[in-house]
């Protein structure tokens, strides 16, 4: 029964990484076969990124006599991504998953439905686990550090360990999640603030690691002891692999196996009552207030933004940009443009700083624009609701409006909150900006969100998936990161042949600015006509039909 | 009201017909069922007629516009409600009911009395609050009527509209179907379920294979059997077999 149910699940993720969706044919072997070699260069890719960024720390470590700590610290490093990546999965596959009540109506343990989706889960950590303790190993060997048979033994075996542990995790905070949401009316802002708070986590772990090795010249004790206590099944794990230590490696092993039967265990023995308790929120009654209307366009906007607001995946996914935005204007203000202090000096040597400042702030926010992909995945957002816009009297144009508008109306404020950000920090800084840079920095940046808004519409109503069973699904998938790669085309190409050719031959970075701008505005506009043309309609009329 | 010239629907160049040059005509104050099995061609029918779904040859006009060249102009007279309403589980009731009454135009009073009516009638205003998404199968498709209705259609297209309804529910819509098409409205819509359509319409089509087998008046269909007898003869043609089981018998 349990190998039945892993296969299915298998049979279900390999189909999600090849594109194949219900009603289609399942995955070919070719297109499998390029899946497997995909995961084999992304795992390889892995491998020379973790040499090329780690190499110095790994080859520190060695000379240092402490090469455990190497590994100790890779692994802190996957618990951490592997968190990230596969919490929500574990919510939403394990305890949220549509099928679970047939399942549990069908002649099934509960034990071995939760053993298939933890084995889903246990999968995907494996993945992770493959790339970065097998990066770190490669990175270690060259390195000058050396494994032994033993060592090479131990290494795969906690490969094979290491994530038990992640999937306990996950299982652990991804049931807690679904056990405090359950009980709410209104999810949404809880889900994001997990996401928000993991995410800042993530951030924080990773600098906190950077604290730690710099602590490591100086205080090197205290981060020694944290491994010693808290930190120990780490240890074990760094000491098992870099010194081929088989009792460290069945230490390790315990902390690994044991917490996760005890997660398992308990789990399946309260799996009916957790994937079937009810949320015991009350209903409000409705009372009838005065309605009031608005235009087609209007209300269309709305509606994609209703969406939007009601999703914390979306939320998260496609609109993690307007926090950059803003973020990134405001960290300019309160610690000073050290990004931007560079970029003048590498592209202006010398010259007009307090104008380069604000143009160049002005691409940098453009490029950061492309990281919003509101409207790129708003179409394919619609999926098993396209019935209700295609029956409607609705044009095709009043429709793709209000994709590029709801996208638009959030970006645009943001772009500008961030311009004046910007121009406040220039501004204290003693920087007395010209006419021309301050348009750039307002223009340009609502330029480039506009571009992305758009080109987001039009990509997405020719090449989007229409069949995505959530909008989760739809949020991660490949076209909310295309039109972001258009925009580093349409914003990088302009100043890139401004630093190698233009600059020399005399052309201002103020006019170079203003060049972008309108190269961008025009490009806006014929976006624009398209979305009201004939062409447009068409694909529309045809959308989700195939 | 909505006429069907030898309308046909292949879904690939060189696929089988899902419909087959059908031809239906439904006048203004006429319920007409449309009845076949699962795959039959039904949805993909009734998909067509409210341009949902391009065709491949025929006509379909509404009200004498056609689908195809007039699809605004159509869409604003009618009104369809799929078997499976998948509605924007992100909005509550009202919202939703509210951003219809905005897409058709509805006066923001006409809406207000229109919900107020037919939501009562369905029993779903105590929940028009609550996001859709906290709505059973039944209460949705509750909602998809309510919010069919709320512009004054004169062609209502219901796809199995019966599917997921309590008994109350169930009643109280048949006593709309009728009401609205003696006051000059039309209704085509499907349904497996015989003995709804034989009380409640004045015309069926029985379809098989995207071909149509029989059309008109309920009565010349069914003629002095029942509407069952008549459509499992003519799609599954057990009678059929049986007097050939009886002829069988007596040439032994």
């Amino acid at each position: 029964m349990l190998k039945i149910l892993l296969k299915n699940r298998f049979l279900a993720l390999v189909d999600q990484f090849t594109g194949q969706s219900k009603g289609k044919k399942a995955a070919s072997i070719g297109a499998k076969a390029v899946m497997v070699i995909l995961g084999i260069l992304v795992i390889v890719g892995v491998f020379f990124l973790m040499n090329a960024l780690l190499g110095n720390m790994c080859a520190a470590f060695i000379q240092g006599g402490v090469a455990w700590l190497f590994f100790a610290f890779v692994a802190i490093f996957e618990v951490i991504i592997s968190l990230l990546l596969t919490l929500f999965y574990a919510q939403g596959a394990v305890f949220e998953a549509k099928d679970n009540e047939l399942l549990l109506s069908m002649p099934i343990p509960p034990s071995a439905i939760l053993a298939s989706r933890m084995g889903t889960l246990y999968f995907l950590n494996l993945f992770i686990s493959l790339a970065t303790l097998g990066g770190a190993g490669y990175t270690f060997v060259n390195n000058g550090g050396t494994l032994g048979t033993a060592s090479i033994l131990i290494l795969a075996l906690c490969i094979l360990l290491l994530p038990l542990f992640c999937t306990m995790l996950s299982c652990l905070v991804g049931w807690l999640v679904s056990f405090i949401t359950r009980h709410m009316r209104n999810k949404t802002p809880i889900q994001l603030a997990l996401y928000l708070i993991g995410f800042g986590a993530f951030y924080f772990g990773m600098q906190n690691i950077n604290e730690k090795l710099k602590a490591l010249q100086t205080d090197p004790e205290g981060l020694l002891q944290a491994f010693r206590t808290w930190l120990y099944p780490f240890q074990s794990l760094g000491r098992a692999v870099a010194e081929g230590n088989f009792l460290q490696m069945l230490i390790f092993a315990a902390c690994c196996i044991i917490p996760f039967s005890i997660v398992y265990y308990i789990l399946s023995a309260s799996f009916i009552s957790i994937v079937t308790a009810r949320s015991s929120a009350k209903k409000a009654t409705y009372e009838a207030t005065e309605l009031k209307g608005s235009s087609v366009v209007s209300a269309l906007t709305k509606k994609d933004l209703t969406r939007f607001f009601n999703s914390s995946s979306y939320m998260f996914n496609a609109g993690l940009g307007l926090l950059y935005t803003i973020g990134m204007a405001l960290l300019a203000l309160i610690n000073g443009d050290s990004i931007t202090k560079g970029l003048v000096d590498q592209a202006t040597g010398t010259g007009d700083v307090g104008a380069a400042m604000n143009v160049i702030n002005a691409f940098l926010l453009s490029l950061v624009a492309g990281v919003t992909s509101i409207s790129a995945v708003s179409l394919s957002a619609e999926a098993k609701n396209l019935w209700i816009l295609k029956s409607m009297p609705v044009r095709a144009k009043e429709v793709l409006t209000a994709k590029f508008m709801s996208h638009f109306v959030l970006a645009g404020p943001a772009s500008i909150l961030a311009s004046i950000l910007y121009l406040i920090s220039s501004l204290t800084r003693g920087v007395s900006p010209d006419a021309l840079s301050i348009a750039v920095l307002f223009l340009l940046p609502l330029a480039a969100n506009l571009f992305c808004a758009l080109s987001g519409v039009v990509f997405n109503l020719f090449y989007g998936k229409m069949d995505y069973p959530n909008i989760t699904k739809a949020t991660k998938s490949a076209a909310s990161i295309v039109p972001m790669l258009i925009l580093l085309v349409v914003i990088g190409l302009p100043g890139a042949i401004w630093i190698m050719a233009l600059k020399d031959a005399g052309l201002s970075i103020q006019l170079m600015g203003i060049i972008t701008t309108v190269f961008v505005v025009i490009l806006d506009a014929l976006m624009y006509v398209f979305l009201g043309s004939a062409a447009a309609q068409k694909r529309w009329d045809v959308l989700g039909n195939q | 009201m909505l006429q069907i010239n030898h309308y046909t629907k292949q879904y690939s160049a060189n696929g089988p017909k899902a419909v087959d040059d059908l031809s239906l005509h439904i006048r203004p104050g006429e319920i007409y069922g449309f009845l076949g099995h699962n795959g039959a061609g039904k949805t993909t029918t009734i998909k067509a007629c409210c341009g949902i779904l391009d065709f491949t040859e025929g006509e379909i006009l509404i009200n004498g516009m056609s689908i195809k060249k007039q699809p605004l102009a159509c869409k604003k007279i009618m009104a369809y409600i799929p078997d499976n309403p998948d509605l924007y589980e992100f909005m509550s009731g009202i919202r939703y009911l509210n951003f219809v009454g905005d897409v058709y135009g509805v006066p923001t009073d006409v809406r207000e009395k229109h919900i107020a009516e037919y939501a009562a009638d369905m029993g779903i205003t105590d929940a028009l609050g609550e996001k859709v998404a906290s709505y059973s199968h039944g209460m949705k498709q509750k909602l998809a009527i309510v919010s069919a209705l709320m512009h004054e259609p004169k062609l209502l297209i219901m796809d199995e509209p019966f599917v997921g309804l309590d008994p109350k529910a169930a009643f109280i819509l048949k006593q709309f179907m009728r009401k609205y098409c003696d006051n000059g409205g039309a209704i085509f819509f499907s349904t497996h379920v015989l003995d709804v359509a034989e009380k409640l319409c004045d015309k069926i089509a029985i379809i098989k294979g995207g071909k149509l087998l029989a059309d008109g008046d309920i009565e010349t269909v069914k003629g002095d059997d029942s509407l069952e007898e008549v459509f499992l003869e003519l799609v599954d043609d057990i009678k059929v077999e049986d007097e050939a089981a009886q002829a069988g018998e007596k040439h032994a």
